[in-house]
């Protein structure tokens, strides 16, 4: 994977406190390279799902963001939400259409593309995920397993540059966690995923973030991470 | 039948449900037509009866609603009950009316569950949205129908958890005023809601992170709405003709 | 999966003809001036919110609670959708579950859609909310709130089954002086499970989210209106059933006004009955009148806890 020097993600000194006077994000600073497969770990509360949530503008902080180049405000939030694919940990949230097509296409209508366009957008990405059979299933009928693929499907067919997870492998049985592993493995997305599942961030991430209490407390490759036991003990065990 | 658009489906049941509304109740030779309409639709669309009839069973207690009419409406008493000092007289027509009351409710619901058999919620949905119903509307209903299921285990999950907390030491009553039970049926209603409404929020951020801007677009449906207009045109004739004879042949 | 169907969903061939146009009507009416009401004052999210919120009412209509025997008490939900929403998009959300439930589990008819429409989610919800507002006037006190929700749910299960017999009545279906003192007496005890579901509901939601109830919400962002259109429902109602209930006659009189009277002789409809039974007319007013000291009783309990609160607090705050 070619690694180049500019940066697909940007922040500086993000802050953001919520309505309930709770400080989620205290001074993030981070700089994610195209192509790379960043893991971000650290306890529930630590922060990780607040600051996926401002990667696409749907929580405003106080600091700056980059996407791919742009920077993050009011006029440029449609256009980062087509950069940053956001994958929600609960697919049953994410999957709100009646039907898997409906679901998938809803990114691409909303970014205004002609019906072809948008029928092609969304065989794409069923076939990427290898859920080109469901189209026409309801979303509740689907598995747990069946129902990740879909809810990532529903962001490749926006053709991000960026999947942001939350969680993927949470709640998968131990066969559908391989097949999601190997999905991830095999898309070419800069990706930032926040999870628990520290296997899946040693076969997926060539990066890992440690996130505690609203700030970033380590940051290294993961091989290096994941075998500093001190930094692990005190922030993740 | 199942081929049949959507939107020509829900309009020949309207007119269906309007014409049997609106027969004059001593019609009772027009409606073994209503009810044969009925059983060749349902035999066309392979629908087995008994699961239409199951249906409508729902509905009967209302009709306990329509008994006063036996004893109120003016005419030749067809019998009169008695106990003791009182008697009652049921009236012909009283009768007559109760009955057209109940052959009608029940044709009624009988049309409406072969259409809800023979076309999917999103065709029934995509049909309504044709008929000009406010976008608002029809996807808040799909949006209700994604998540009707859901929420519905979610209850189910409240109810197994209750009860498998209210044993009962002895026969008999549970404890517990009735005050007491309502408030912990109130508390599941109350989480039910607010659990229902933090999803709301997760899934205006889900529908906000592609690109939704308050303003409510779907694809530019192909199939559902084609109208049939020969098929809406003879129905028509003939809904129109049963109506006439209804009125004419008492 | 289903809930008992609740008895105020109306199936199709028990209203008239023109009963059920005359409601369709009246409810498209509201309904649109809700829609424009809602373009204006919602927010994006309100949206998903009105969806998700229908599917609870939905599935909570399936909650229940056993009172004595086979009777279970359970819950419509306009009152819960009212305090929560506000009242325009709770009548929007009611619209959406009523409709559903009539066109997918035939659980009331679609020509009467129109009058189970006005019934649920107009009177019940424009009922709700002017007894809400009624009496978080008096006291904006948090422990005060379940039990103005209390009186909003069971007020507007009250009210609404009084809308109900009438459109009965003047269906011909059920004779005025039967059908509104059992429609109301039926409802007068449903409703109090209602009243004690919602109560309870807002004592959970106080709990975990006392921000959802703060007086600055949906609820009070509402225009003056509704509060007016609710008061008015609920008095005209509550005056007009007795009125009907006891002379039955004057429904004729009211028909005969309207020129609907001409409707009534032709054989296609058969709107106004003449009544028998002079008897039963004292009998139906005092239930008419019971339910109607019932409201009077629920109102002067909940300002006489308010108001001896009020006094109260000084007291209180020196402790």
């Amino acid at each position: 994977m070619a690694i180049t020097h500019e940066k697909m993600i940007e922040i500086q000194d993000l802050w953001f406190e919520y309505p309930n006077k709770r400080i989620a994000l205290k001074g993030i600073d981070l700089h994610i390279h195209p192509g790379e497969k960043t893991a971000l770990v650290g306890l529930n509360g630590a922060g990780k799902s607040t600051l996926l949530l401002h990667l696409n503008g749907i929580l405003n902080g106080h600091g700056t963001i980059w996407i791919d180049g742009i920077r993050l405000t009011a006029n440029t939030v449609g256009q980062v939400r087509a950069l940053v694919g956001l994958v929600f940990q609960s697919p049953d949230d994410q999957l709100f259409s009646p039907t898997v097509f409906e679901d998938v296409a809803y990114g691409p209508i909303y970014q205004g593309l002609p019906p072809e366009e948008i029928e092609a957008r969304v065989r794409m990405a069923l076939n990427m995920v290898g859920m080109q059979d469901y189209g026409d299933r309801a979303p509740y009928h689907l598995s747990v397993g069946e129902k990740k693929r879909v809810a990532i499907a529903t962001v490749l067919s926006m053709q991000p540059k960026i999947l942001a997870l939350d969680e993927p492998s949470a709640g998968l049985d131990p066969r559908a966690r391989r097949s999601l592993i190997n999905l991830l493995k095999g898309l070419p997305h800069t990706m930032l995923i926040a999870t628990h599942d520290l296997g899946l961030v040693e076969e997926v991430a060539s990066r890992v973030l440690v996130m505690s209490e609203g700030k970033i407390t380590a940051d290294g490759k993961t091989e290096h991470i994941l075998k500093d036991k001190e930094t692990l003990q005190k922030y993740l065990l | 039948m199942h081929q049949l658009g959507a939107q020509t489906k829900l309009l020949l049941a309207l007119g269906y449900l309007f014409t049997t509304a609106a027969m004059p109740e001593k019609a009772w030779k027009v409606y073994p037509v209503l009810l044969i309409l009925i059983i060749c639709t349902a035999f066309l669309a392979r629908i087995r009866l008994v699961s239409l009839i199951k249906r409508s069973l729902l509905a009967f207690p209302f009709h306990l609603a329509a008994l006063p009419v036996l004893f109120t409406l003016p005419g030749d008493p067809c019998l009169i009950l008695s106990w003791s000092k009182f008697s009652i007289a049921v009236s012909a027509p009283g009768v007559n009316r109760f009955l057209a009351i109940g052959a009608k409710m029940w044709l009624c619901i009988q049309a409406a569950a072969l259409l809800t058999a023979t076309t999917p919620m999103r065709q029934l949905l995509a049909a309504v949205d044709a008929l000009r119903a406010p976008k608002v509307l029809t996807a808040a209903a799909a949006l209700m129908w994604r998540y009707l299921f859901v929420i519905s285990e979610e209850a189910v999950r409240l109810m197994r958890a209750r009860s498998s907390r209210s044993a009962l030491l002895s026969e008999g009553q549970g404890g517990g005023s009735i005050a007491w039970r309502a408030k912990v049926t109130g508390g599941m209603a109350g989480s039910l809601f607010l659990r229902s409404l933090e999803r709301s929020e997760r899934i205006y951020n889900a529908m906000q992170s592609r690109g939704y801007d308050g303003k409510i677009r779907t694809l530019p449906s192909t199939q559902a709405e084609e109208c049939a207009p020969l098929t809406l045109v003879i129905g028509g004739f003939l809904f129109a003709c049963l109506l006439l004879l209804g009125t004419l042949w008492q | 999966m289903h809930p008992s169907p609740p008895p105020m969903h109306i199936p199709d061939g028990f209203l008239s003809i023109v009963v059920s146009s005359f409601f369709w009507a009246v409810s498209v009416g509201v309904l649109s001036i809700a829609l424009r009401k809602t373009k204006r004052m919602l927010r994006e999210k309100d949206f998903p919110l009105m969806g998700v919120l229908a599917a609870a009412i939905f599935a909570g209509q399936m909650l229940n609670f056993s009172v004595t025997g086979g009777t279970s008490g359970h819950l419509l939900g306009a009152a819960l959708a009212t305090i929560l929403l506000g009242p325009w998009a709770a009548t929007l959300t009611m619209t959406v579950v009523v409709s559903v439930q009539a066109l997918i589990f035939q659980d009331g008819g679609l020509l009467a859609l129109g009058a189970n429409l006005f019934n649920m989610a107009i009177v019940g919800v424009a009922v709700s909310y002017a007894v809400y507002r009624l009496l978080l006037n008096l006291s904006k006190k948090q422990k005060f709130i379940p039990l103005a929700g209390f009186a909003a749910a069971w007020s507007s299960i009250f009210i609404a089954s009084l809308s109900c017999a009438l459109q009965l009545a003047f269906s011909g279906t059920s004779p005025a002086q039967i059908a509104i003192p059992a429609m109301a007496s039926i409802h007068a005890l449903i409703g109090i499970g209602e009243g004690m579901i919602t109560a309870g509901a807002l004592i959970f939601i106080g709990r975990a989210r006392p921000d959802l109830l703060s007086g600055e919400t949906a609820v009070s962002a509402s225009s003056r209106g509704v509060f007016t259109g609710g008061i008015v429902i609920s008095v005209a109602l509550a005056v007009l059933s007795p009125l009907a209930s006891s002379h039955p006659d004057g429904l004729e009189w009211v028909a005969e006004q309207q020129g609907f009277i001409e409707a009534a002789r032709s054989p296609m409809y058969n709107l106004i009955p003449d009544y028998l039974l002079p008897g039963v007319e004292s009998e139906a007013l005092a239930t008419i009148l019971a339910g109607l000291i019932g409201v009077v009783i629920v109102l002067g309990v909940s300002i006489g806890i308010t108001h001896n609160r009020q006094i109260s607090r000084p007291n209180d705050s020196r402790l």
